[in-house]
């Protein structure tokens, strides 16, 4: 009792010593300081900025995202402070008078430590309070009292710990201060900043990256996990303490308290190893499984399977395990004798029995695949019914076999708070779970990677009954019926699988032209409905309009009665496979939407209206707040369900990422409806998903092009690196890319496809096919005679073309031409334009002209509505190898540009743009619309003119030997396997690098080189040969780039610096590029001699980029 | 009290042998601790103060041995270290309050009255606020003696604490602890000032290089050196050739020339008168010709 009143003592000493150092109150006031302010500015509009609701959605993200900044600054400091409390002692004389008393090591230690312990947590303290502050400002998320419990003693307890442990047992070993320092601050710098979050965040003592995310539903993602990890910690902290006092640098008191301490030490330590072990096993053991049960999948791939076409589910929910009975039928429609059904089910569920028509079936299982045996082989046609019991708790670990452990570990992060990804839930209060957890049997073995583009394709009847406790709601396919813990859905059409959700709902329905629509919400997270008081006898009205208008743009009908959105934890989360857009937050009749709206950009209300104030009134038009409100829940539904852009969380998730489309609903038009299967080409069902989603395309903003340098179907066709499609999907390294390939690649097919029919038509047929073929497998054979009748168009053919073609063709646009003149009566636009393609395989492009923008259109993106598709005319045309074609398009209105998007070509960009003024009226043009393939092959060079490109051989490009240290590390976040790079405005290369620019010079490539400016001691040169003595003209190619969100000031070009040599000499010209118009800009007249000769360029500037692009040289006559 | 020490060395890992079988019995009192720097005065104070064990030999207090019963002889000292004057960011009453606390009394109120009355007793009760390290030299002095004193240590170890201090801090603190010594206690004074152990102590020892070379009452070394302290009377010219004979402990200027104290067997050539030794004359002569040889040891 003494001895622990004197390390208390001890303890108050030194926190009193601490905090009277000038060191620590600077620290501690400032990093609250700034932890305020950093509150201040993300957590409340004080700014008068844009916080997202992502920043502060979940009911802990406050305190959360509070104590892990804290931690951080506090681990530093920490270091500081503890590894001064030795120093403190071997250069305090006074010390001596301490160490003479009759205190243990122990004792002493304890106290020391303890005394640093408490201060910080003291300082914690402040931060909760901060963070209550805040919460109670900012309650979008809703108050947690637990949280501020919670994180605390699983962020700063352990890490505190931990670092003060560590900072001790170094300085007693090393009894160097500076040593102790640097060593200290380099091992946290090394596991923040190198390691991060590999190894499963195993290294991660301060739980920057470990996912802590905290759900209403279901708390904590994985709490064993997560506890196994910080205990770790703890327990290495205090082993490090113990084992200071073992070899602490004064005589021990008690020889038996040292060995003690030293076999505490030790033994702390060692248990820390067995937590961290059982914490990284748990992901080994994942993997392992999922490899397992890859290879059974791999196996039995070529088994036959039975058909699916009932399946009544029995449901039990059992606190964290379920219990079920199914009832199937089961069919074979192989032409193959069945000995043997096989099935999946998760591999944490184990099956009591089997039986048939009342008769136990033997079976075996192997992973999570079952064999039952019935009695007698199943020949072709015959069908059977089975009861299959089974119950347990559902492995996590078995789902998306086909995700690779790097995406599947990639850190989530929403702000600055790391979520944990988990796949299916079953907790006493909540269930999800969805066919990708097979908690059901599935009559197929699922992913093996031999093929990739395999899918069930049973379309099967399903019945559901689930029990459970009586609090809670059940949602599934199918109307609800029933109450109380008790629920039965039967859904009235095939389904190619079923989801269940259990949870303490609350839901609200509207009903329209007799489809069901639900909202499904946990109570406290109702942050929505105020924002809606005007509109809810419109709602019905409103979603009505929105799906027929988006029925409209797709061509399909929504084929359910129902269709619920579902709020689910923060913790639920899917991925994207490389076989359909589709991904596991949408399920038949159902969207998973995540827990708080976070990451749903459109869906944050509060944003929305302050943006409208602000970016709304610009045309003096007053908005009511009903339409202000109808336009917010328009763009909710469009931006969230209809395939807008992707949402806030995922943007900054996966680096722009612009192909998700998680909460889309359309995979309920065609992806869990129809099925096109094919053995010879299975792609066709994913194109077709590509296909009949690009209505809802949009262009690429051109801020992602200076961010990236290449788009991503550029990216994807340039790592292509000339192999057939055929070998790049037996190739499953290249999957990132592949999906991105596939989009090109379904552009390319049905361009092909329609060349004969015409755009409308054939996607019209295809449309009506989709439609009278669903729920079930129509099949790519039967579709492609379905074609061959209707329009002789070859399905196989061009199949057969996109899989195996390697060379690219080319295109090159010249002559473009465009008139005002009257056909008739009536004013119309006369466009005509060259298309020349000069390499070896023929090609096709699409021209597409659109309109200009009306008025209005100014308002910012965030703000429209609507498909802004106004194109005027669409055409394929189709251009053989070395030929050129004359294209004739006839408008009704004043076109505002010609696109024409190769698809598949060596042009980069590989969609070009050009701009109309203006037309002039012509009285002689006389209208031509169609393509008139040219005689002769237009060549891209005049005669007379000698150009030399930046992409040509005799175009050289310095490179500079030195780059700041500083800079080499800010780039490499630069992908360094492409050819042409972003410009980074913001952090813009010393060296010379090359970019993709709309209208730069170029045959194929609209390239420039780019540097930022400097002295003059960098440059390109054009070099080339005169062919002939005489007076030439000298030209540059200008391009003006537009920044898209670059300072006005910034946006100032410098001059650029031209050398040309000539006879006379050099001659140095200084270009002014603030007013210089695009294209060919005169440099001067020289006369050159027969020979060699050059221009240069340097990066001599003040300030801002130089641009290098082409150089010609005209002779004068 | 006693403290028996016997056959004590401590070499260090650098060969250099501090103490070399040293044996000493200590009893209660005030015990002088005098040699020249380097004799090993402070490497003693150390094992006697728990900070450090001897190579070789032991030390029992009162029976206690000072190894195996640390804890038991940790709680009868108080130590005051050669160099004190660097604390923590405490007060001067804190400073004490901490001590208290660590020497067992957790009574809070018990502490602060104690604290007091060690803060009376050193005269710094004025200065009690005043953070430690600002204090003056010979404050930080009595407050490091103050921190010995708390809780009443049977055993007090001051390591030459008057180095440093102006005549008058040096005084008050010899005061101080004359004041403090008692039957009951004992009190390890070392120090390389004679005036330190003339004005405070009964008993003295004399270490030289690691050694015991006497041990007994002053007066007892003061006799030794009866008949060897002289007064040369110099000219101003002979001063030079008389500080290379002679070990010089004064040399003051008078009407004629130079009056010089020095140590010695016998003077020649110089008209000298004898001195009555005191403690000081007989630690020169001690330390210039005993140890040095010049006479065999004495004592």
């Amino acid at each position: 009792m003494k001895s622990l009143k004197i390390i208390w003592t001890i303890a108050l000493t030194e926190m009193k010593i601490l905090s009277r150092s000038w060191f620590f109150r600077i620290f501690a006031a400032l990093s609250i300081l700034l932890l305020i302010g950093f509150d201040l500015v993300i957590f409340t509009d004080i700014t008068g900025g844009f916080i997202p609701r992502t920043f502060y959605g979940l009911s802990a993200s406050i305190v959360y995202s509070n104590i892990l900044i804290f931690n951080l600054t506090l681990s530093v400091i920490t270091v500081f402070l503890a590894s001064d409390f030795l120093k403190r002692d071997k250069k305090l004389d006074t010390t001596d008078t301490v160490y003479i008393r009759s205190i243990t090591n122990s004792g002493y230690v304890f106290g020391k430590a303890l005394g640093i312990f408490l201060l910080f947590f003291l300082l914690n303290l402040a931060v909760l309070f901060i963070s209550i502050f805040f919460a109670l400002i900012q309650s979008a998320g809703g108050f947690n009292l637990g949280a501020y419990f919670y994180y605390p003693l699983l962020i700063s307890l352990p890490s505190l710990l931990f670092i003060i442990g560590l900072s001790f047992l170094l300085m007693t070993l090393i009894k160097n201060q500076a040593v102790t320092f640097i060593l200290l601050l380099g091992y946290i710098a090394t596991i923040i900043f190198f390691f991060g979050n590999d190894f499963h965040n195993a290294l991660d003592f301060s739980a920057f990256f470990t996912p802590m995310t905290f759900s209403d539903f279901v708390g904590f993602g994985n709490i064993n996990l997560l506890l196994a990890q910080r205990i770790t910690y703890a327990f290495l902290g205090l082993g490090f303490i113990f084992l200071t006092i073992y070899f602490f640098n004064r005589l021990p008191q008690s020889k038996f308290v040292e060995k003690f301490s030293a076999i505490i030490g030790i033994v702390l330590i060692l248990s820390s190893g067995y937590f961290i072990y059982g914490y990284l096993s748990f992901f080994s053991d994942e993997a392992n499984l999922r490899e397992q049960m890859i290879e059974l999948n791999e196996k039995y791939a070529g088994s036959p399977k039975v058909s699916l076409e009932e399946c009544k589910i029995d449901f039990k929910h059992e606190g964290n395990s379920i219990s079920c009975v199914t009832k199937e039928l089961v069919k074979n429609k192989t032409e193959e004798t069945i000995d043997d059904i096989i099935f999946s089910l998760n591999p944490g569920l184990k099956i009591k029995s089997i039986s048939s028509n009342g008769k136990a079936l033997p079976f075996k299982r192997e992973g999570h695949l079952a064999f039952a045996a019935p009695e007698k082989p199943l020949l072709p046609g015959d069908s059977l019914s089975l009861t299959i019991q089974y119950s347990g708790i559902v492995n996590d670990g078995a789902a998306y076999l086909d995700i690779g452990q790097d995406k599947r570990n990639a850190l989530e992060k929403i702000f600055i708070q790391t979520n944990y990804k988990k796949f299916s839930f079953v907790t006493p209060e909540y269930v999800l779970l969805t066919k990708e957890n097979l908690w059901y049997p599935v009559f197929d073995v699922t992913y093996n990677p031999q093929n990739q583009f395999y899918v069930n394709d049973d379309f099967s009847k399903y019945e559901i009954s689930v029990t459970t406790d009586k609090s809670l709601t059940a949602i599934s396919q199918g109307k609800a019926e029933g109450s109380g813990g008790k629920f039965v859905f039967k859904p009235e059409t095939l389904l190619p699988g079923v989801s269940l959700v259990i949870g303490k709902y609350a839901v609200q329905s509207v009903t329209v032209d007799s489809t069901a629509y639900s909202l499904y919400y946990l109570p406290s997270h109702n942050y929505f409905e105020k924002y809606f008081t005007e509109i809810g006898d419109t709602l019905a009205t409103l979603i009505k309009d929105e799906m027929e208008s988006y029925e409209r743009d797709l061509g399909l009908t929504y084929p359910y009665s129902q269709l619920s959105l579902v709020e689910t934890p923060i913790h639920f989360a899917s991925f994207q496979r490389l076989w359909t857009l589709a991904e596991e937050t949408t399920q038949p009749q159902i969207v998973f939407l995540p827990e708080n709206s976070v990451g749903l950009d459109d869906a944050d209300f509060e944003q929305s209206i302050k943006m409208r104030k602000r970016f709304g009134n610009r045309g003096n038009q007053v908005i009511s707040p009903k339409e202000s409100q109808t336009n917010m829940f328009k763009r909710f539904i469009k931006g969230t369900l209809l395939g807008g852009t992707p949402s806030f969380r995922f943007r900054f998730g996966s680096a722009l990422d612009m192909n998700r489309r998680p909460y889309s609903i359309f995979p309920n038009f065609f992806t869990f409806t129809n099925y096109l299967s094919s053995k010879s080409f299975p792609i066709f069902n994913t194109l077709t998903e590509y296909y009949l989603t690009q209505p809802f395309e949009r262009p690429p903003m051109r801020f992602i092009r200076n961010i990236l340098g290449m788009l991503p179907e550029e990216k994807a066709l340039y790592l292509t690196k000339g192999n057939s499609l055929k070998k790049i999907i037996s190739d499953t390294t290249f999957n990132d890319n592949l999906k991105t390939l596939l989009k090109l690649k379904s552009k390319y097919f049905f361009t092909e496809i329609a060349y004969g029919p015409g755009v409308e038509k054939t996607r019209e047929f295809l449309l009506n096919n989709i439609a009278a073929n669903r729920f079930t497998d129509l099949g790519f054979t039967a579709l492609q005679s379905e074609f061959k009748n209707q329009f002789n168009v070859d399905l196989i053919k061009t199949s057969e073309e996109l899989m195996n073609a390697s060379r690219l063709p080319g295109f090159f646009i010249s002559d473009i031409k465009g008139y005002k003149i009257l056909v008739g009566e009536k004013e119309k636009y006369q466009i005509t334009f060259n298309i020349t393609n000069d390499e070896k395989t023929d090609g096709i492009v699409d021209v597409k002209f659109t309109g200009r923008r009306g008025a209005g259109s100014g308002s910012p993106r965030f703000m429209r509505n609507g498909n802004n598709d106004n194109t005027l005319a669409e055409k394929i045309v189709k251009i053989n190898a070395k030929r050129s074609v004359e294209v004739g398009t006839l408008l009704d209105d004043s076109p505002g540009s010609l696109e024409v998007n190769t698809i598949i070509s060596k042009n980069l960009p590989l969609s070009l743009s050009f701009p109309f003024e203006d037309l002039p009226e012509s009285k002689t043009v006389k209208p031509f619309e169609g393509n008139n393939i040219l005689e002769n092959k237009l060549s891209f060079v005049n005669g007379d003119e000698i150009i030399v490109d930046n992409e040509d051989s005799n175009f050289t490009a310095q490179k500079s030997e030195g780059r700041s240290f500083l800079k080499k590390l800010l780039d490499l976040s630069t992908d360094n396997s492409l050819p042409y790079k972003g410009i980074r405005f913001w952090n813009p290369p010393s060296d010379w690098e090359e970019t993709i620019v709309d209208n730069a010079y170029g045959k194929y490539i609209h390239s420039v080189y780019f540097t930022e400016a400097g002295d003059g001691g960098s440059e390109v040169s054009w070099k080339t040969e005169i062919p002939k003595t005489g007076y030439y003209d000298v030209y540059a190619y200008v391009v003006n780039i537009k920044f898209g969100f670059r300072r006005r000031n910034q946006n100032k070009r410098p001059n650029n610096h031209y050398f040309v040599s000539s006879d006379d000499g050099e001659d140095e010209i200084t270009l002014e590029m603030e007013n210089a118009d695009d294209g060919w800009t005169l440099l001067g007249s020289y006369y050159f001699s027969q020979g060699e000769t050059k221009v240069r360029l340097t990066n001599k500037a003040d300030n801002g980029l130089i641009f290098a692009d082409a150089v010609k040289w005209v002779k004068r006559k | 009290m006693k403290i028996e020490l016997t056959g004590i060395s401590k070499i260090y890992k650098n060969g250099n042998a501090a103490l070399k079988d040293f044996t000493l019995e200590i009893e209660s009192g005030m015990l002088g601790l005098l040699g020249p720097n380097g004799a090993g005065k402070t490497t003693l104070m150390k094992i006697l103060s728990t900070l450090m064990t001897p190579s070789s030999g032991g030390v029992k207090v009162d029976g206690l041995d000072i190894i195996k019963d640390r804890e038991k002889i940790r709680k009868m000292i108080g130590y005051l270290p050669q160099d004190f004057g660097n604390f923590p960011k405490l007060r001067a009453w804190e400073f004490l309050d901490y001590s208290a606390a660590l020497t067992g009394i957790v009574n809070k109120k018990k502490r602060r009255d104690e604290v007091d009355r060690m803060l009376e007793m050193v005269g710094l009760y004025k200065f009690r606020d005043r953070f430690a390290k600002k204090l003056s030299g010979g404050m930080k002095r009595r407050l490091g003696i103050a921190q010995a004193l708390i809780g009443d240590p049977k055993i007090v170890i001051v390591d030459e604490p008057t180095t440093g201090l102006d005549p008058e801090e040096r005084i008050r603190f010899r005061n101080i602890l004359s004041d403090m010594s008692s039957d009951e206690r004992i009190i390890i004074l070392s120090t390389h000032i004679v005036g330190d152990i003339s004005s405070t102590c009964g008993k003295m020892a004399l270490l030289n290089k690691g050694e015991l070379k006497f041990k007994g009452k002053p007066e007892e070394l003061v006799s030794l050196a009866k008949g060897h302290v002289f007064k040369i009377k110099a000219f101003e010219s002979d001063l030079n050739e008389i500080k290379e004979r002679y070990p010089v402990i004064s040399s003051v200027p008078s009407d004629d020339g130079w009056d010089v104290e020095v140590v010695a067997d016998k003077i020649e050539t110089y008209s000298y008168e004898e001195l009555e030794p005191n403690l000081e004359h007989a630690y020169m002569y001690f330390v210039e010709f005993i140890l040095e040889n010049k006479f065999s040891a004495v004592g």
